[in-house]
């Protein structure tokens, strides 16, 4: 499909489906009372529901989703594998233990983020040394890496949660399986996805190139140290901010990056915004979906999203092999 | 006129094994040489070093003058472009697209490409014979149409030396010859030069001007082709007797 039909498309998908996370909720509003708040914020109870509740909720579950499918798209082109994900990776994992720890210890709010960045960012650096990414381009040895720090972290997340006073725990525990219920605040994400977006377009050609192989780009001319610091960097923050604020949402690195490949091709100008896109579009979605089906009760959106990429990760392995 | 590489008494090892020792050696445009050696001599360490992707363990290679290390990875692309023995391609890609990636060197950052690259790059692909298969994804190509890509984004990154490793791989016996001459054809005599890493003697014989023999001690032999492919050479080279038999201006050599 061309790109000048993708992006707008895209965007309309997500117009489509923020309206109607806008309408459907665990609590159930006349269509007319949620207009009239729109319109003319009439209605208190409509009112509060769609300005409080609703609406930076949908805002919120696009900002993270689009930063999570795009650390996907990042981290699949750092190892040049379809495959990798922060989620399956660890990354996730160690950002998520980076910010119990902090939940634990007490520490303020604003460290969470650091922490996840911490956590994160060691994640990776186990990841890349023992999958020995950079000399071997081998799958099955870079996922069982990823596969057991995941492990190892999940298991750190345990020993916190079980030493964590239980009046804590529900709070810990929907965090953990991404609930986005606690949108603290929707500038932080926001910023970081907005300066992550312009150096990674602007290095598109380059990350293309990438794709290629590490020694087959630098003979073409490309500065391949450079761009794996870009690519790591900024999977990093946006994965790490991502979970400080939504807590670890799996899966949306996978499935949003390989569905723009198969429509659009591997193209970086493209796949990026377009995956951002889909990212929110597929998160919007989970979440309306945690909030309604079970209504009044709301299930945390990464629960959908996991049901969704665990398939889809089967058959991409199945597919690779 | 100045030679577009010299090696200076360069030294190359894998590992802590020394491949290369003390090669002297000068490529002067228009050349096409062809390096020959048994498994593990450094063919393929060489060729990269020239690209700047194996450092030198001693010496130094200077591109048009200018040390490697000194050059940015840009320069570098510009003054030598290699074909690699293999190449993986994991994500569907565009064959037009690849061939492209080869102006990435004349480039600005974040360049478009202009006129000049598509019709260089019309031109690559024409010339490797794969205007049928441009507009597909090279992930559904057979070997030896991804070799022929290989070689087009090579044509199109128009580099002064061409650095091929192998480049028969996966090519057809009944056009491996054709394509291989039709590519240096397309090169500049006064500008470009070729270095190919060969297995068969008789095609470095075929198609080159120059050998380089690296021999299994890391010595070396340089020169003209027509002096250096004698059967007692490569019975050297290759450490088992050589007989040459010559048929008009076909020179072949067969071991035994």
């Amino acid at each position: 499909m061309q790109g000048r039909l993708l992006i707008p498309l895209l965007l309309l998908c997500l117009l489509l489906i923020s309206v109607l996370s806008l309408f459907l909720g665990s609590v159930q509003l006349p269509p007319a009372d949620i207009l009239s708040a729109i319109l003319f914020r009439e209605d208190a109870l409509a009112s509060e529901i769609l300005w409080d509740y609703r609406l930076p909720r949908t805002l919120f579950a696009i900002v993270i989703g689009a930063m999570l499918a795009m650390a996907g798209a990042m981290m699949q082109t750092l190892l040049r594998n379809p495959l990798a994900d922060p989620y399956i990776l660890g990354t996730s994992g160690g950002a998520a233990a980076g910010v119990l720890a902090a939940f634990y210890l007490s520490l303020p709010v604003w460290f969470h983020l650091v922490a996840a960045v911490g956590g994160a960012l060691f994640s990776t650096i186990l990841l890349l040394l023992f999958s020995g990414f950079i000399r071997s381009r081998d799958t099955n040895r870079l996922l069982l890496t990823g596969i057991v720090l995941t492990t190892g972290w999940g298991a750190l997340i345990t020993f916190l949660l079980t030493l964590s006073p239980s009046s804590s725990l529900p709070g810990m525990l929907f965090w953990l399986v991404g609930d986005l219920n606690e949108q603290a605040s929707l500038a932080v994400p926001a910023l970081v996805l907005l300066i992550s977006l312009p150096p990674v377009l602007f290095a598109a050609r380059p990350l293309d190139m990438l794709l290629l192989g590490r020694q087959q780009a630098a003979s073409l001319g490309v500065d391949v140290a450079r761009m794996h610091l870009l690519l790591l960097g900024f999977a990093i923050l946006l994965t790490a901010t991502a979970v400080a604020f939504a807590g670890p949402i799996g899966f949306v690195g996978l499935v949003a990056p390989h569905i723009i490949r198969l429509i659009s091709g591997s193209g970086h100008r493209l796949l990026i915004p377009a995956t951002a896109l889909l990212g929110g579009i597929l998160l919007v979605a989970a979440d309306l979906l945690s909030r309604t089906l079970v209504a009044p009760r709301i299930m945390p959106a990464g629960v959908f999203m996991t049901l969704l990429g665990v398939p889809l990760f089967l058959y991409l392995i199945r597919r690779q092999s | 006129m100045r030679p577009l590489a010299e090696c200076d008494r360069v030294c190359l090892d894998a590992g802590t094994t020394r491949l290369v020792q003390d090669l002297r050696w000068e490529l002067m445009p228009g050349e096409c040489w062809g390096i020959l050696g048994p498994n593990g001599s450094g063919k393929t360490t060489l060729l990269h070093a020239l690209a700047g992707l194996h450092p030198v363990a001693q010496g130094e290679i200077r591109l048009d003058g200018t040390p490697v290390g000194k050059l940015s990875r840009k320069a570098i692309a510009r003054h030598a472009g290699l074909l690699f023995q293999e190449t993986h391609y994991p994500f569907p890609m565009r064959v037009r697209e690849l061939v492209m990636a080869g102006r990435y060197a004349w480039q600005s950052r974040g360049g478009a490409s202009s006129d000049h690259d598509e019709e260089i790059t019309a031109r690559a692909i024409a010339v490797m014979r794969l205007e049928k298969v441009a507009e597909r994804h090279v992930d559904t190509l057979s070997g030896g149409e991804r070799r022929r890509v290989a070689l087009a984004t090579l044509l199109s990154q128009q580099a002064g030396i061409q650095l091929l490793d192998e480049p028969e791989n996966h090519l057809d016996p009944g056009i491996r010859l054709k394509l291989l001459e039709s590519f240096v054809d397309q090169l500049d005599s006064h500008k470009q030069t070729t270095v190919m890493v060969l297995h068969e003697p008789a095609l470095a014989v075929r198609l080159c001007s120059h050998l380089l023999l690296l021999f299994e001690d890391g010595s070396y032999l340089a020169g003209e082709t027509d002096r250096v492919a004698t059967a007692e050479n490569m019975s050297r080279l290759y450490g088992t007797p050589f007989h040459a038999v010559r048929s008009g201006k076909i020179l072949l050599f067969y071991p035994g």
